[in-house]
């Protein structure tokens, strides 16, 4: 590849005004330079020159719609992402939870599942499965894909198993993820009290209160319009007390935040609901 | 009074001591934001700005996303994160799937950061064992920034160099000592 398609801002607002006729997704208020980067790496995957053949594409070949989505928010696939705030969910978060009959937590928009399949592991160690129902959702309609596994190209994702090793110092048990030729396929046990619903956090508030909700860095894709409306409804799904874990790098809201939360783990961007 | 208005430095393997070397020789003072986009282990969080800082006189951080860029810092890439640059100029950090292998990802920062700031950029590669950053160093230039690249015969490995001179011309090919003058010498 001898050059990386620049795409206008004036193409990018075709294409962003396209799939919010054409699908379901507004993109207005993402993250201008991420959004337009995504947009270009699409276009040199598929050795598209400019906006208007990205469109073009879409209208001759619907499938490709759905393929820009899924592009669009897939992000990388590695299990542990930060071991130093899995720790911290294991050994501090989750030893809170007390007498409560039943606790609940929310990972929202999780993608490949990497999140997701990280909390359902340190669960089982734990012996919570029954105890902690986990609800997943995903903001398109694949969401059951998570569960039946997981292309999984090494080399241009880190399933990083050596993240596991740093959280407590031992291998990650082989029960969990199965690798079948390219494909890696969590054990069924894991998703034993999970519900994984399609739902679009970034418009309204989940109409369940949560303890824990794993949101990290999400809203790196976002403006801070869509910040500020995405965190308000999270907080509405939260109970007085739960904790929401952000992305390490995640403090923009802080000071939007102070009123509702207050810093748990700074190190670790964990905040809790004030009561 | 220099034209710029931002510096990126992209480099890997061999870059840690010319980037130290750099940073070392700037001024306390010195009027430019820096946007260094450095290969790094991607499971170690700390440890990385304190090498670097032993010897800088300006300070070295790495920025939380969606911080605004201003002069006289030095904006270390967070490990595991690609730092993209905005319109507005800010840092936009991103987890997304890794380019050329990595993350952060030398040619989205110079992508990004030469949209953003145009012909008031100055871009430089240097040492590094592939080809991130090429990319990125052309669309720096095709905007009428000004581009350097480590001598190739200087550099620990040359494959980065060698990739960006594959694909354009560069305003200068220098080596570390001259790459160090040529920054400083901007703040005039």
């Amino acid at each position: 590849m001898s050059s990386f398609v620049n795409l206008k801002i004036k193409e990018v607002k075709e294409i962003t005004q396209f799939l919010k006729t054409e699908t379901q997704f507004d993109f207005t208020d993402y993250s201008f330079v991420w959004y337009k980067t995504k947009l270009e790496l699409f276009c040199n995957k598929y050795k598209l020159l400019d906006g208007t053949q990205l469109i073009n594409k879409m209208m001759e070949h619907p499938s490709t719609k759905k393929d820009l989505i899924q592009d669009i928010f897939t992000n990388d696939f590695e299990l542990f992402r930060d071991p130093s705030l899995w720790r911290c969910i294991k050994d501090d978060v989750l030893k809170k939870i007390g007498n409560e009959m039943l606790y609940r937590v929310f990972i929202p928009s999780c993608h490949l599942g990497a999140e997701l399949l990280s909390f359902l592991i340190i669960r089982d160690e734990l012996n919570l499965t029954q105890k902690v129902q986990v609800v997943y959702s995903e903001r398109l309609d694949h969401i059951n894909q998570v569960e039946k596994g997981f292309e999984y190209e090494e080399r241009s994702h880190s399933l990083n198993l050596s993240n596991y090793k740093r959280i407590d110092g031992h291998d990650l048990n082989d029960k969990y993820l199965n690798k079948v030729g390219p494909k890696l396929l969590p054990a069924k046990i894991l998703f034993e009290n999970t519900m994984a619903v399609t739902f679009n956090e970034t418009i309204e508030p989940y109409n369940k209160k949560m303890n824990l909700i794993l949101y990290r860095n999400r809203m790196l894709e976002f403006n801070r319009n869509l910040q500020v409306t995405t965190i308000n409804y999270l907080e509405q799904a939260l109970k007085p007390g739960g904790y929401i874990a952000l992305g390490i790098k995640e403090h923009s809201l802080d000071d939007h935040m102070k009123n509702q939360f207050t810093i748990y783990n700074e190190k670790e961007s964990i905040y809790k609901k004030k009561l | 009074m220099t034209p710029y208005k931002a510096l990126i430095i992209g480099g890997s393997a061999g870059s840690f001591q010319v980037m130290v070397h750099i940073l070392s020789h700037l001024p306390e003072n010195y009027p430019l934001p820096i946007l260094l986009s450095l290969h790094r282990l991607k499971h170690v969080r700390n440890g990385f700005v304190e090498a670097l800082s032993i010897k800088s006189k300006i300070q070295i951080i790495e920025p939380n996303d969606k911080e605004i860029i201003k002069p006289g810092f030095a904006y270390l890439a967070p490990a595991n994160y690609h730092m993209l640059v905005d319109l507005d100029r800010r840092i936009s950090l991103s987890v997304s799937q890794q380019v050329n292998h990595s993350r952060p990802s030398i040619d989205l920062s110079f992508l990004t950061a030469a949209d953003a700031y145009r012909d008031k950029l100055v871009g430089i590669i240097l040492s590094g064992a592939n080809k991130d950053g090429a990319l990125g160093l052309k669309r720096v230039a095709d905007l009428g920034g000004y581009t350097l690249v480590q001598d190739p015969n200087e550099a620990q490995i040359s494959t980065m160099p060698n990739g960006a001179l594959a694909l354009f011309k560069p305003n200068q090919i220098l080596n570390t000592q001259g790459i160090s003058n040529f920054i400083n010498q901007l703040k005039f």
